[in-house]
């Protein structure tokens, strides 16, 4: 594997990366949503399946391995934002019909329909970049502490089981 | 499931020159009018892309044109994507025209092949090699 094919895996990543971010991150930011959000999503689709493809090319590579550990993180925020995601496109299910190959199952970013339970209550803290951190969770929980989209916080970390987040009005 | 390209799909016969360049002509003018979706100003500083990296894939010569549509409302867009710098751009053409977003694709020919009803407009030589 090449430098270029290397920085080729980077940048995809990044457009996986941007892809998921314009993602709303709470129903009350829908209507703000990205007008271009269909060209986002098929950018983000292309991109995993890009990276999916170099991983199965070169599967003991171990140039890929901090790479794969964001992209693995990106992979449980699209999770998690998956029905924020299909609100804003409904017909997402027939995308993979217009294929001329359609994805396998294992593929499961077509498929953010069919997503079953296990995600339903998703929570998870994943590195968005050098100095952040993203925290996920399902809706129920954002309504149940009123948080707001937007909301600024702060968040602490007082020992190794605990976030301490201070909301500010 | 794969990101390669069917080399036929480059080898349709495109629009005759004089179109393209009409298009192409229409394109410059909605740049220079600064018609650009809400957040796509702000999607090219996040992606780190200059605006002139824009209005160079819409006038190089060398760039691929693709017609396609929008899978969310079915609505035309047109692709230029650059096979040099590999700079993807989405406009939307026609009475509401406006630039829609840019990214970097390392392989702009498979993913405008599989863009939803997709039709080359123009294929460059280098963009074939």
């Amino acid at each position: 594997m090449s430098v270029n094919e290397l920085e080729a895996f980077r940048r995809e990543l990044e457009n996986y990366e941007y892809g998921v971010q314009v993602i709303p991150a709470s129903p009350q930011a829908l209507p703000e949503a990205d007008e271009a959000f269909s060209d986002e999503l098929e950018s983000l689709l292309f991109a995993r399946d890009w990276l999916e493809q170099k991983l199965r090319a070169y599967p003991e590579n171990e140039a890929y391995e901090p790479l794969v550990e964001r992209m693995q993180e990106l992979d449980t925020l699209l999770q998690a934002k998956r029905r924020l995601a299909l609100a804003l496109v409904p017909n997402y299910p027939s995308w993979r019909d217009t294929l001329k190959e359609r994805p396998p199952q294992t593929h499961w970013w077509w498929y953010l329909d069919q997503i079953a339970g296990e995600y339903e209550s998703q929570q998870a803290i994943v590195r968005l970049s050098a100095d952040r951190l993203g925290l996920v969770f399902d809706e129920g929980v954002v309504a149940r502490v009123g948080l707001r989209a937007g909301q600024t916080v702060t968040m602490r970390v007082p020992d190794d089981r605990h976030i301490l987040i201070a909301v500010s009005e | 499931m794969t990101n390669t390209v069917e080399e036929p799909w480059c080898d349709v016969e495109g629009w005759l020159p004089e179109a393209v360049a009409e298009l192409v002509a229409q394109a410059v003018e909605d740049y220079q009018e600064g018609k650009f979706s809400r957040d796509f100003e702000d999607k090219l500083a996040d992606r780190g892309i200059p605006l002139q990296a824009v209005i160079g894939a819409v006038t190089s010569r060398q760039s691929v044109i693709v017609e396609y549509s929008d899978r969310r409302d079915g609505s035309r867009r047109i692709g230029f994507w650059h096979p040099r710098r590999k700079y993807f751009v989405a406009w939307k053409p026609g009475a509401e025209s406006r630039y829609m977003t840019c990214f970097w694709r390392e392989n702009g020919l498979a993913y405008m092949q599989r863009l939803l009803d997709s039709r080359p407009i123009r294929c460059s030589e280098r963009a074939k090699s």
